[in-house]
């Protein structure tokens, strides 16, 4: 035991210096009994086709990464504010604030952007988004992009400039170029931008994906990840606004010929190049590790549901996994991780099942030792990523190398 | 009444063109997943091979890659029949002859190869390509993943002595279970076959 | 025979259309029939006969205006007279803004609310004119539907009744 201690504690120290990390902020509102139900397909296309996808790359130039996943109940504007106040960041970290429900504007609001419902209805407790985005530039941080996926339309409310309220608390195949284009996109500009998924006075609206009438969710977000495909595989220039134009275009083509109305995102962008870094390890001993009990306790929970012992279990796994497969550790270093890994877990039998791309279906199976043993020996995985835990097991999604 | 029943029909038609649309939206899922893991072998394979990685790692390597089977490289079971353990299918443009050996054998022939060194790659994974799902059994089906793998043998001082490009089948079992919350869906490797090699 | 061919192809086509189509139309859920005719037919399937009843019953009818931004001294409820609730009787039952209740990710915050009162009995219209939706509540409050604004009809009303509701100008102005 002491000797996996040590080693733990060596491989902390050995690795960068400074801890670099991309920090997820993401708020969706699953609940609303309008667009609820949607929002759960749009959240599950954005961590898929887009977060996960950016932090395997990101995990190649040394990069943690740490998502504070706020969905369910725990979409409030009490946990909006608690997490955007106390956001703690480097001056290289990216910070990522994403969100998906319900907003308005107020007819004399002094800027363009609109307000966040984040699942609920009083005027009082709407938090702007230009709010988000100016406090969280206030922090440390290499590149901010702050999107908010909501209407814009004029309502009955008052203008804000912050949240008005206390806070009572009582929150698929990857290839190398994919990844450079991932990387030059996150870490080739720096800077910060805010972006709305609609103009003053527009809605933001849903359509049906794929023709099939039984999933629906945001414009905004599918497109958002659509278009991301497209700067993967190089067919797009990655940097920001040209991003955001193709996006831009595109939401509206679709809302004209659905709806014969304009939805037209609109952003603001104060960016500078910059030297993409080289690869490099990604220091692990900033994850908080999470106890036995901890664990434990989430395997029995309800996995729909978002708290912050949650996200604190699955970051630690998701750091853990990711690190087994980083190929800038020597083979050894990582088998001798993941044996101090699998040291710490009271239980190695639980099963850890692997879904299908953009599914809920298992389609691999096995015991956390041997997902872990598949892990470490692994050159063509390039990125894992939790999806839930649950008394079932580990639910992982896995994105290859190709 | 006609009119309903033309409802009716209608209906019947929206309906089952949903469950088969279903149907097929699993089916490949399964078969990027029997893809992935070949892949996966293919890289274990060249691991395994590579005279410049430590031999007791390449031996470690080893034991992970016989996970990937069915019985994990031990005699396994199909609907109440027993089969031997899973086996490699090898050949050669200098003798012709189609050798079959247990897996867990073939890796540690790979891994004691007399060459100085040894290079094995195989398909990429987005270019493997998977036949569709065929029942076996109950609760098994099976498909076959169609790959190409180079061989290049070195002597000591890097002087090429052996090369070759081999079309191989890899068989992949897949077993159903259902489950609360539906049917899960386990893919593992079973045999493979050596269909045509030729000199490069 | 041809009669029935017709129909079945009818019926295929139409529905390979809605299968099809990605767009999110929420139709009423009996709004479609008989839209080409502007009439009671349509306004009492979606409402039922009480509340239609009452709509059409209705002997006094109320405006009131909820805007926070109202200016002091501005008219916030209006008793309305006779040809005022005639013409609004008419632009409400006017049937495209039956057709659709389109998902859209804003909240529901109606600024505009029409009371119609007949004796002990009452229902409510509510208007939210940014986000182009309108309900009917009962007399509890409660919302028994939403539908689309089909065109700026009532916000042209509604305008004329509060002259000066920034809000109202500055929706009109888009």
């Amino acid at each position: 035991m002491k000797k996996y201690i040590l080693l733990i504690a060596t491989l902390a120290t050995m690795l960068s210096i400074n801890a670099k990390t991309i920090h997820w902020i993401t708020f969706i509102d699953t609940t609303d009994p309008d667009v609820g139900k949607w929002d759960v397909l749009g959240r599950e296309q954005l961590y898929n086709r887009y977060i996960n996808l950016i932090n395997a790359a990101l995990d190649e130039k040394g990069y943690n990464h740490v998502l504070h996943d706020y969905y369910g109940a725990r979409t409030s504007p009490e946990n909006c504010k608690s997490v955007v106040e106390n956001l703690s960041t480097s001056p290289d970290d990216l910070i990522m604030f994403y969100y998906i429900g319900h907003g308005v504007r107020a007819y004399n609001d002094a800027t363009r952007w609109p307000q966040m419902a984040l699942a609920q209805d009083y005027d009082s407790k709407l938090v702007p988004l230009s709010w988000v985005h100016s406090t969280l530039k206030n922090k440390p941080h290499r590149l901010l992009v702050t999107i908010g996926m909501c209407c814009n339309s004029e309502a009955n409310i008052s203008p804000k400039s912050a949240p008005t309220f206390t806070a009572n608390y009582g929150n698929t195949f990857m290839s190398n170029e994919a990844s450079e284009n991932i990387a030059r996109l996150f870490l080739g500009q720096k800077g910060d931008i805010l972006l709305s998924s609609s103009s003053p006075k527009e809605p933001s609206r849903a359509i049906y994906i794929d023709n099939n009438r039984e999933k629906a969710m945001d414009v905004f977000t599918h497109i958002l990840t659509e278009i991301f495909s497209k700067i993967m595989d190089g067919s797009i220039t990655p940097d920001w606004d040209t991003f955001f134009k193709y996006v831009g275009d595109r939401v509206n083509t679709i809302v004209n010929e659905c709806y014969h109305e304009n939805q037209i995102p609109q952003w603001e962008s104060n960016l500078g190049s910059a030297e993409v870094p080289d690869n490099s390890v990604a220091q692990q001993s900033s994850t908080p590790v999470p106890t036995s009990e901890e664990i434990a306790r989430q395997q029995t929970s309800s996995d729909n549901e978002s708290t912050d012992e949650r996200d604190k279990i699955i970051n630690w796994f998701n750091t853990s996994f990711n690190l087994m497969l980083n190929r800038q550790l020597s083979d050894e270093k990582r088998i001798d991780f993941a044996e101090a890994f699998l040291s710490r877990l009271p239980d190695t039998d639980i099963q850890v099942r692997t879904l299908g791309q953009d599914s809920e279906v298992v389609v691999g199976r096995q015991s956390l030792e041997d997902f872990v043993g598949r892990l470490t020996t692994s050159r063509v995985l390039r990125g894992v990523s939790v999806a839930k835990i649950n008394e079932r097991g580990i639910f992982v999604r896995e994105i290859y190398q190709q | 009444m006609v009119k309903k029943i033309l409802s009716l029909l209608l209906l019947t038609l929206i309906w089952t063109s949903n469950a088969n649309a279903q149907e097929e939206e699993n089916q490949a899922l399964i078969q990027r997943r029997a893809a992935e893991m070949v892949s996966q072998l293919g890289d274990y394979l060249n691991y395994m091979a590579d005279k410049g990685k430590s031999y007791k790692t390449r031996q470690y390597y080893r034991k992970k890659a016989l996970n990937l089977f069915i019985g994990k490289g031990n005699s396994y079971e199909i609907g109440g029949r027993q089969f031997p353990a899973v086996s490699m299918q090898t050949t050669s443009v200098n003798t012709k002859a189609v050798r079959t050996t247990p897996m867990s054998t073939y890796f540690n022939n790979l891994i004691n190869l007399k060459y100085g060194n040894v290079s094995l790659t195989t398909t990429e994974v987005g270019k493997i390509k998977v036949s569709d799902l065929k029942k076996v059994d109950n609760d098994t089906y099976m498909c076959t993943c169609y790959i190409e793998q180079v061989f290049k043998g070195y002597s000591k001082d890097g002087r090429p002595i052996y090369a070759d490009i081999t079309r191989k089948s890899v068989m992949c079992y897949i077993t159903v279970e259902q489950t609360v919350t539906g049917p899960e869906y386990i893919v593992q490797l079973g045999n493979i076959t050596a269909t045509h090699t030729e000199r490069l | 025979m041809k009669h029935l061919g017709t129909t079945f192809i009818s019926l295929i086509i139409i529905g390979m259309t809605m299968m099809t189509s990605c767009c999110i139309h929420r139709a009423a859920d009996t709004g479609l029939k008989d839209i080409s005719a502007q009439g009671d037919s349509t306004v009492t399937e979606v409402m039922g006969d009480s509340i239609f009843s009452i709509l059409s019953s209705a002997r006094t009818t109320q405006a009131i205006d909820k805007s926070i931004s109202l200016p002091a001294g501005c008219d916030s409820v209006i008793n309305l007279k006779a040809d005022a609730t005639n013409a609004l009787r008419f632009l409400i039952g006017s049937p495209e803004n039956y057709v659709s209740d389109n998902p859209v990710y804003g909240l529901f915050n109606p600024s505009i609310i029409y009371i119609f009162r007949d004796g002990n009995r009452q229902i409510s219209a509510l208007f939210d004119f940014g986000l182009k939706k309108w309900g009917i509540a009962d007399k509890s409050g409660k919302i028994l539907f939403t539908r689309d604004l089909k065109s700026n009809e009532l916000l042209r009303f509604s305008r004329q009744l509060f002259p000066c509701d920034p809000l109202l100008e500055s929706i009109y102005k888009k």
